[in-house]
């Protein structure tokens, strides 16, 4: 049996359970120093820096601030640059006499140790003549607000429309008509090892070497070689074991262009590790959108068409351009049929942390607000909810399934494949949908209240331009994979060892993945998107078919056999049906590499088992998913407590279900967190109040349901081995759910639910409105 | 009257090992002292604020925050870090079933989970699915959603209780 | 996120620090588990020059029984609540209690005498000091004192302890013969602090009556409070409706305030509940069973 689709556990827990792991803040070098930032204190202000006292503190050796950098390294580049986004801003590596938020970097400290660092950067006055700021996001676009960028005519940095059919016509012609304003609050990455960067100048290669904990550590590699002025071949980026990525990991930040900048300048190693009160306070956010949407349906619920606009807090910089809106704005559609559709995504610039993606990236928005609506039509029409859904699904036979609009990468929006009816079926069947409702009724007469909610929801995956995979068989047999997709926790090495594996039939054990480390590929676009494992893991398979054939080419002709004829088993290329006539990898990579000294044996070939594939997929794949949860809900305290989560996936076809099962749980363990705990809440002025873990909460063991988890496999035609992503399916639709069960369960008080995340205290607060609604309806 | 000092030696073991007259800065964590003073960086900090349990080590074999212990406090006492779990060579039940079970992605706040584990099956070899979660409750992962976490520390409990019966000869 | 540079002292004896105590006063910080003082020492939120750590000190580790009841020295674990059977038996409240503090790495280290002294008024251990009446004594040069502890905590994060004096115990009364305890509390995520908590003693005397019954509540303002059925309905004995008046009574009472994680209103209405609801578990624990 093959090892594709196998529970393989993993080889890169052996050091991680030992603590053995390599993480960046592991790293040390001789004479290295540390680095602490000073940040802004105000959320809008003129500056003015005095360093005098930091400077003479014993154990400083520098101090850096805008002035001190050279001019290739004082703004941060643009990494999605798009036209609809008329007034980017990138924000400073160090602000430069004026600062736009709480949390932005000012001035670096450099000293023999963190303690030291730290003890500076007290000392550092930072003069703030204070400005008037702009923190909400829907004050931001209001007539005579204060604007974040003087030079940028409104707060509205760019709206965005996302159009298909003639929206007008289709509500004039509805027979209901939901309109809701629905708002998701700021959340954050929060993956439990904070960003870090160690670099050095290597002074015998001329080479910067940079460790970090990028997941697009080619990015970086160019945006360090132009920040240093030196070419790109003299920048390596290295990437160490890393403590989870969750996407804000995938962008360019001061740190990582600074301390590079300081390590070329001092002549040696530097280390800066956020701290968490920094990553809470500085890292990008997401998530942040009010939406005000109308969805028009016939007198059977069958949707005529979706219109509107949401506000998309960019905050003061725009760092990854207008990525997440468009992925909201073109994933509201979801898995249903939306023949009408007009959305603008408004661009928004307020005084606070920039947003960039974090896990889902735009698509939890777009599925909760498209589910809440459709909620909102089953109430109003008197639809079970499941049937409501059933009549609006894409069916099995209209793949591929245009949508009428542009994708995030430019092309046609094309579902590939997939079956929504199978989902949501399965779904349904596991939670019992139908002796549910029964349930529901009975508890209800004995004063308990239980609520089924559902949510489909479909994600753009394994978005191109390519990946390289190079590979080699060694002399032994073993297999060396040389990839640049880098790892944040996914478990590459052991789900593309599986593929290489299967396909050059040698033992797991056998293979070697490398990864993390610039020298190894020519390029790679990076870890985000859940495009690893599809881009990479794809030429992975094509480099390891190439090696197949050309080990029958060079085989077949050291057995004198056609390479129709031959098979590959145990390491051994045969001819079938005659084992005894057998040469093994090993000696085909010897034979294939000649003797030193003495001609290639076999010219026509070229010399050894070596081989580079890329992977350029046509577009992005889609997977899809549909979750159910049935919850129970306390009127009295508010308390909400999850009795069953089911999670049915299509992520096409599966490297590893045991790795696949992780993403999935872990997803919805963010999800959680984003529609019970997560939320950065900023004051008025612009200061952050939840800088600590005590305030910003993520949801723990006693948080996260047991999750029941099947899969629907629809393979996707648009890569070899039909796999689509994994890496946020478990994420995206659980807001909408949970939502929509709670709401469900208090449907007998009249409760709506319109913003996540929710507390038991919003919760108080949305049964208090339902009760004023009842009291002026009589 | 002892004076206040800002460095002072401390002596303790590690994992089994002597460490004497180390001198450390008084504000040095324990967490500190373990990964930059003693180079054992399989104790990792991930809030430095006692919120997340990456941390935790057993001092005296109880589970504690390393960055909320001064490493002067930790003077005279016992440490097991994640580095110190197994035994003669062997990884712990616990460290095994983490792998066996998917317990882990990134792997960061795992040496947290570990050590907490373990205390926690020291105290009570057959804590229920509840006792586990309510006990792992303080510990913040951010990959894995916890359940199979959870499933490895229950397999790892039902493991060694078996390993004890068939070490006693008492029945399974 | 390092400490600020300090001095750091560990006494071996009462006495010794007292003399640090008085030699230092407002420049030092007293540590026993320091749960709450490391974070803000981290953060440098709290940037003492000296720091007395009380790990050293002999017999400050020990709790005992006294014909005025138990004495529980400022360096008792938390996890003494859940680890000693005998001390779990002489404060049944505290011994329910303690599962809502923190989480099992915080209580190994964290007292439950420091959790007091750092007067949070969501933590758990105020609510019970409040509703038992306990009492602190507290030692300096210039003379011991004891203060009960309605004296004792001031405000958030405020006792009446001097800069020089050291808390070297509390002392709870033993249960009240007959008595039903119970502790319960809402929070957003287990161990995090109550959004509202309430600790309940239902009591009867020789005629019935529940007078002495009582409810401290935390997590609702400044510091926890105490209120006494006695002071509601006095001389009531087993009314079907008391216990939901009276919690309906202690809720349009206080005055909780807002914050991120839970409204005004809100906490108004837990603690309507919480105490209706612990009022019942607790008289269901009382020799004589529910009313």
């Amino acid at each position: 049996m093959g090892l594709f689709g196998h529970r393989q556990v993993r080889a890169e827990d052996d050091n991680l359970i030992a603590g053995r792991g390599r993480y960046v803040d592991d790293l040390r070098f001789p004479g290295m120093l540390h680095v602490a930032i000073v940040r802004s204190q105000v959320a809008r202000a003129k500056i003015k820096v005095d360093v005098a006292a930091a400077l003479a503190l014993p154990g400083v050796h520098a101090v850096f601030t805008a002035d001190d950098l050279p001019l290739s390294a004082r703004i941060l580049p643009d990494c999605h640059p798009n036209p609809a986004l008329r007034h980017p801003r990138g924000p400073a590596v160090l602000a430069a006499g004026e600062v736009r938020y709480v949390g932005e970097p000012i001035v670096a400290i450099v000293a023999d140790s963190r303690y030291l660092a730290e003890d500076a950067a007290d000392l550092v006055l930072v003069e703030y003549d204070e400005m008037p700021a702009v923190i909400d996001l829907e004050k931001a676009i209001l007539p005579g607000s204060p604007l974040v960028h003087p030079d940028v005519p409104s707060n509205l940095g760019a709206r965005i429309p996302v159009v298909t059919g003639n929206t007008d016509a289709a509500f004039a012609q509805a027979f209901y008509v939901a309109r809701e304003r629905l708002e998701i609050q700021r959340g954050a990455g929060q993956a439990m090892e904070t960003r870090g960067v160690v670099a050095y100048w290597n002074e015998y290669e001329s080479r910067m070497v940079v460790w970090n904990v990028s997941q697009v550590p080619f990015v970086h590699r160019t945006a360090i070689a132009n920040a240093l002025g030196l070419p790109e071949n003299s920048v390596q980026v290295l990437n160490p074991d890393v403590g989870g990525g969750f996407g804000y990991k995938g962008l360019t930040y001061t740190e990582d262009l600074l301390v590079p900048v300081i390590a070329r300048k001092l002549g040696c190693p530097i280390k800066w590790i956020e701290d968490r009160r920094e990553h809470l306070i500085a890292s990008y956010h997401e998530r942040t959108q009010i939406h005000h949407l109308e969805m028009a349906v016939t007198q059977d619920g069958v949707i005529l068409g979706i219109r509107g606009r949401f506000l998309y807090d960019a905050g003061a910089y725009t760092p990854w351009g207008p990525v997440v809106p468009l992925l909201t704005a073109v994933n509201i559609p979801g898995p249903y049929k939306v023949p009408n559709y007009k959305v603008d995504a408004d661009i928004v610039y307020t005084n606070t942390v920039p947003t960039a993606p974090v896990r889902g990236a735009g698509r939890p928005q777009a599925c909760y607000v498209c589910e809440r609506l459709l909620d909102k039509v089953g109430h109003e029409l008197k639809i079970d909810p499941a049937e409501l859904r059933r009549r609006n699904l894409i069916q099995p036979d209209e793949f591929p399934y245009e949508l009428g609009f542009i994708s995030r990468d430019g092309t046609k929006r094309t579902y590939d494949s997939g079956d929504f009816p199978a989902l949501l079926g399965r779904g349904l069947a596991m939670i019992k949908y139908d002796a549910r409702r029964e349930e529901q009724t009975k508890l209800r007469q004995e004063g308990k209240f239980i609520g089924i909610g559902l949510a489909l929801c479909v994600e753009d995956t394994g978005l191109g331009p390519f990946e390289e995979v190079g590979m080699s068989i060694e002399l032994d047999g073993s297999v060396t994979v040389r990839m640049g997709t880098p790892s944040q926790g996914q478990g590459q090495r052991t789900a593309f060892a599986q593929i290489v594996a299967d396909e050059l039939a040698v033992p797991f054990e056998a293979v070697k993945v490398l990864t993390g480390n610039t020298d190894l590929v020519r390029y790679s676009i990076g870890t985000f998107a859940s495009r690893a494992g599809v881009v990479t893991g794809s030429a992975v398979s094509i480099a390891a078919k190439q090696l197949k054939q050309r080990a029958f080419a060079i085989g077949g002709t050291m057995l004198q056999a056609q390479a129709g004829d031959l098979e590959l088993e145990e390491g051994c290329v045969r001819v079938k049906g005659q084992p005894s006539r057998s040469v093994s990898l090993k000696d085909i990579v010897h034979t294939s590499l000649g003797e030193s000294g003495a001609p290639l044996p076999m010219q026509e070939f070229g010399p050894g088992m070596s081989t580079v594939a890329n992977f350029c997929p046509p577009t992005n794949t889609f997977a899809t998913g549909c979750h159910c949860a049935v919850v129970e809900v306390d009127p009295k305290t508010c308390q909400v407590k999850i009795l069953q989560y089911v999670a049915v996936e299509d992520f096409g076809n599966v490297i590893n279900p045991l790795i696949v099962d992780g993403q999935v749980i872990g997803g919805l363990g963010l999800g959680i967190g984003n529609t019970f705990f997560e939320k950065v809440v900023y004051d008025e002025g612009g200061q952050i109040l939840t800088g600590t873990f005590m305030d910003y909460l993520m949801a723990t063991t006693m948080d996260v349901p047991r999750v029941e988890i099947d899969y629907i496999v629809t393979p996707s035609p648009l890569n070899p081995l039909g796999m689509k992503g994994a890496g946020q399916g478990g994420t995206i639709p659980v807001p909408a759910v949970l939502s929509a069960a709670v709401e469900d369960a208090l449907q007998p008080f009249g409760v709506r639910l319109n913003h996540v995340p929710f507390s038991e205290s919003d919760l108080f607060a949305w049964l208090g409105e339902a009760r004023t609604r009842a009291e002026q309806a009589q | 009257m002892p004076m206040p000092a800002e460095r002072m030696d401390v002596e303790l073991s590690v994992n089994g090992r002597d460490y004497t007259r180390r001198q450390v800065e008084a504000r040095r964590t324990l967490a500190d002292f373990l990964r930059e003073d003693l180079s054992l960086t399989g104790t990792h900090l991930g809030c430095e604020h006692g919120a997340c349990g990456a941390c935790t080590v057993l001092i005296d074999d109880a589970p504690v925050r390393s960055c909320l212990t001064l490493a002067v406090q930790a003077n005279g006492t016992r440490i097991r870090t994640v580095e110190g779990l197994g035994t003669d060579g062997e990884l712990h039940a616990v460290q095994k079933a983490f792998k066996q079970h998917h317990a882990l992605q990134c792997g960061f706040c795992t040496p947290g989970f570990l050590t907490a584990s373990v205390a926690l099956l020291e105290e009570n070899p057959s804590p229920t699915e509840l006792e586990v979660r309510e006990w792992l409750s303080g510990n913040i992962c951010r990959c894995t959603g916890y359940q199979f976490i959870v499933d490895a520390v229950l397999a790892a409990a039902a493991e060694l209780r078996e390993r004890r019966g068939a070490g006693t000869g008492s029945p399974a | 996120m390092k400490p600020a540079p300090f001095s750091y002292a560990a006494p071996h004896s009462v006495e010794e620090c007292l003399d640090l105590l008085s030699r230092y006063g407002t420049d030092a910080k007293l540590m026993a588990g320091g749960q709450s003082l490391m974070p803000l020492l981290s953060l440098r939120m709290a940037r003492p020059s000296v720091i007395i750590d009380i790990n050293r000190i002999p017999g400050l580790d020990a709790w005992e029984v006294t014909g005025e009841g138990v004495r529980i020295g400022a360096r008792v674990r938390q996890r003494s609540l859940e680890r000693d059977r005998a001390l779990r038996a002489e404060i049944p409240l505290m011994a329910e209690a303690v599962q809502f503090i923190g989480h099992p790495a915080t209580r190994s280290r964290g007292t439950i005498v420091g959790s007091m002294c750092h007067a949070d008024p969501a933590a758990e251990l105020q609510v019970c000091a409040i509703l038992l009446g306990a009492a602190f004594r507290l030692r300096s040069h210039s003379g011991d004192r004891v203060v009960s502890a309605e004296e004792f905590f001031l405000d958030a994060l405020t006792t009446a302890v001097g800069e020089e004096e050291l808390v070297e115990e509390v002392r709870l009364p033993l249960p009240v013969v007959g008595a039903g305890y119970s502790f319960s509390e809402v929070s957003r995520r287990h161990g995090d602090f109550a959004m509202v908590s309430v600790g309940c003693i239902v009591t009867r005397d020789a005629q019935g009556r529940l007078d002495e019954s009582a409810v401290a509540l935390g997590g609702i303002g400044s510091r926890a409070q105490r209120f006494r059925l006695g002071d509601y309905a006095p001389g009531a004995t087993a009314v079907p409706a008391l216990f939901a008046d009276f919690a309906r009574h202690v809720a349009e009472t206080i005055e909780p305030d807002a914050d991120l994680h839970a409204s005004t209103e809100y906490r108004r209405a837990l603690a309507a509940h919480l105490v209706q609801q612990g009022l019942d578990v607790a008289a269901s624990r009382t020799e004589s069973g529910a009313q």
